[in-house]
């Protein structure tokens, strides 16, 4: 079976959006790529919709709010919550301190460094795709 | 012991028997020589004396025993047969003899005599044992109390030399003795200082002390009659003993108010000198962690074009059927990136020099104003803005860098202003209502921002609009705040979205 949930991606640089773009379709990813600017559309996006996203990708450093700040929200809203959406940060920058303050302060599943050629971005994303597109979910029963 | 001096051997025979059957030690001798020699030798409580005897008659012997100190209270009784007239008895009287007995005497009578005087003598020498020994016994105490007056002399003289308050006590607590600078504590030589204390504890500490035989240490404080204030003394309170007795207790009082003031001053500045360390290394921390909150964000923000330039060049790379259009356009992109990271670089570049030294000097805000608004003649046309400035008031400033923040809330409200709006900027001043700082308004009636990101805006490349619709690399407003706080003020801003946003700086008076 071909999961065809949406991926939601949050990312407020238009030159990643395009090289997300162009990862997907590297990848052969079929599915919906719902994109969002910042937090406060994600989450106003998700408390609507009935669809199930598979995951959601996000950058850390985001205008007003940033990524982190963001998934606390989201953790803090019951509806969003109860849907168990797999979460996943993807940053170009990458030390002891990001990562700690990622991993310290909520709950992710991930998080991936903004590769520096499109050959290894893909990687990544393909990689990102496949373990969740495997993985069970508790809305498949 | 009775002696019998005769020179007749048979009338020294009938004597000495008569006076062994009463009971007496009897000696005898057979001449005045031998008697004389025999009471310097022996102890004698009666001479029963013969008048008439060759070379040395009975008078002379009596003479000459009355002048020995020994045996000069020795009674002697002179006892004749011939020498009976009177003249003799006479000179028997004034030759120092009790008594002058003639012959024939009659025996009871005279045991009766020789008993009676013997008595005599005997008492006598006991009143004279006891005279001796009560002259003795005076003459000790004499001795004894003279060697404790020298003693007590001798403590004297050592309490007088010392500097400390001191004074003697006898074990029933009364004070015997006081030094000199007692007075300046105590009126009387017979009561303690006034103690600052609640309870008399130190007088209580002292019962204690005369009742168990130990003596202490204590801190106290006493009053100074002349200068009027309790000064703080060690007390030592000790007992003297002689002979496994307490005989007295000496007591000191030792001033160490001047040093304990000193210990405090130092014990204050070392406290102070902490405190200032304390504050230094708290200012050093927070330094810190600025700066790597810097270098956090600095290199996030620098990474990413140079990671974007990397990303373009790998796809122009490994695309060899690329189309020209494509090409054009990740060049367009490099080009773009390596533009951005070399304003960034500027940018980050006029905020590290900053830190350096600087000159304070008078500057009008009026004119820096009018100088900025006249850089910035082309956009304020493009934008049809209305900047109206009231007369400001002059400040202690770095010219230059005010001129950076005018510059930079001006151009920001520009840049932020309303699409389809004619962007109204008010420029004017107040004095807070303490008088403490000069305060300088920015409103202008652009897009404005939610205030829940007021922290934000101030922190460096924090942006909160997306970088195509308004460019910048988020360093304005940081710059801005460094240099306020480096002039001791600061910079805030209200704003409601939709609106409009004021900002505020205000300066020290």
């Amino acid at each position: 079976m071909i999961n065809t949930n949406p991926i939601i991606v949050i990312e407020d640089d238009v030159d990643d959006l395009q090289l997300l773009t162009d990862s997907f379709a590297d990848c052969n990813i079929l599915n919906k790529m719902i994109h969002f600017t910042s937090g406060r559309e994600a989450i106003d996006h998700i408390s609507q919709s009935n669809e199930q996203p598979l995951f959601i990708l996000c950058d850390v450093n985001l205008p007003k709010q940033n990524g982190i700040e963001l998934k606390k929200e989201m953790d803090s809203i019951e509806k969003i919550k109860s849907m168990k959406i797999p979460f996943v940060f993807y940053s170009t920058h990458v030390s002891k301190y990001a990562v700690n303050q990622a991993f310290d302060n909520v709950c992710v599943q991930g998080y991936f460094q903004k590769n520096d050629t499109f050959t290894e971005f893909s990687n990544v994303i393909r990689t990102i795709y496949n373990y969740w597109a495997l993985s069970k979910h508790v809305t498949q029963y | 012991m009775i002696l019998i001096v005769d020179d007749t051997p048979e009338n020294i025979f009938s004597l000495k028997h008569l006076l062994e059957i009463n009971r007496f030690n009897v000696d005898t001798a057979g001449s005045g020589e031998e008697a004389l020699k025999k009471v310097l030798k022996n102890d004698y409580s009666l001479i029963i004396l013969d008048v008439q005897m060759p070379v040395m008659d009975g008078f002379e012997v009596a003479e000459t025993i009355g002048n020995f100190n020994k045996t000069k209270d020795i009674p002697i009784i002179f006892l004749s047969a011939i020498n009976i007239e009177k003249k003799y008895i006479k000179k028997g009287y004034s030759s120092g003899a009790v008594d002058y007995l003639t012959k024939p005497v009659d025996a009871d009578i005279f045991i009766l005599k020789v008993k009676t005087l013997h008595k005599l003598y005997e008492q006598k020498r006991e009143l004279i044992k006891i005279q001796e020994s009560l002259s003795q016994e005076v003459e000790t105490r004499l001795h004894i109390e003279a060697e404790l007056r020298e003693k007590m002399g001798e403590l004297a003289t050592i309490l007088e030399s010392i500097p400390q308050l001191a004074f003697g006590m006898n074990p029933d607590g009364k004070i015997e003795y006081v030094n000199q600078q007692w007075f300046l504590y105590s009126s009387s030589e017979k009561a303690l200082p006034e103690f600052s204390e609640l309870k008399n504890e130190t007088k209580s500490d002292i019962a204690k002390a005369l009742k168990s035989g130990k003596g202490f240490t204590k801190e106290v404080f006493i009053k100074h009659l002349l200068k009027k204030q309790f000064r703080s003394h060690v007390f030592k309170f000790v007992p003297v003993r002689q002979d496994n007795k307490i005989i007295r207790w000496v007591g000191t009082f030792n001033d160490i108010h001047e040093q304990k003031a000193a210990n405090t001053i130092l014990k204050e500045k070392v406290q102070d000198a902490t405190k200032k360390l304390t504050e230094q290394n708290f200012l050093l921390q927070s330094r810190n962690e600025e700066l790597q909150q810097f270098v956090f964000i600095a290199s996030h923000d620098l990474k990413e074009p140079l990671r974007k330039i990397q990303m373009f060049i790998s796809q122009l790379e490994n695309k060899s059927e690329i189309s020209e259009d494509k090409a054009l356009h990740y060049l367009s992109r490099i080009k773009n990136s390596a533009g951005r990271m070399a304003k960034l670089i500027t940018d980050l570049l006029d905020y590290s020099r900053l830190s350096d030294s600087f000159n304070l000097e008078v500057v009008n805000l009026n004119d820096i104003i009018a100088e900025v608004l006249q850089d910035l003649e082309l956009i304020v046309e493009e934008k049809n803005a209305i900047i109206t400035v009231d007369k400001l008031p002059v400040v202690n400033a770095i010219s230059s860098q005010i001129r950076q923040v005018i510059q930079n809330i001006i151009i920001n409200a520009l840049k932020f202003s309303k699409k389809d709006t004619a962007p109204i900027i008010k420029i004017y001043s107040k004095t807070d209502s303490e008088n403490q700082f000069q305060k300088i308004y920015f409103e202008d009636n652009g897009i404005g921002f939610n205030e829940m990101y007021l922290s934000k805006i101030f922190t460096i490349f924090q942006r909160l609009n997306l970088r195509d619709k308004f460019e910048g690399t988020g360093m304005g407003l940081a710059i801005a705040k460094k240099i306020m706080e480096k002039h001791n003020g600061f910079i805030t801003a209200t704003s409601r979205e939709g609106v409009g946003s004021t900002f505020i700086l205000s300066f020290p008076n």
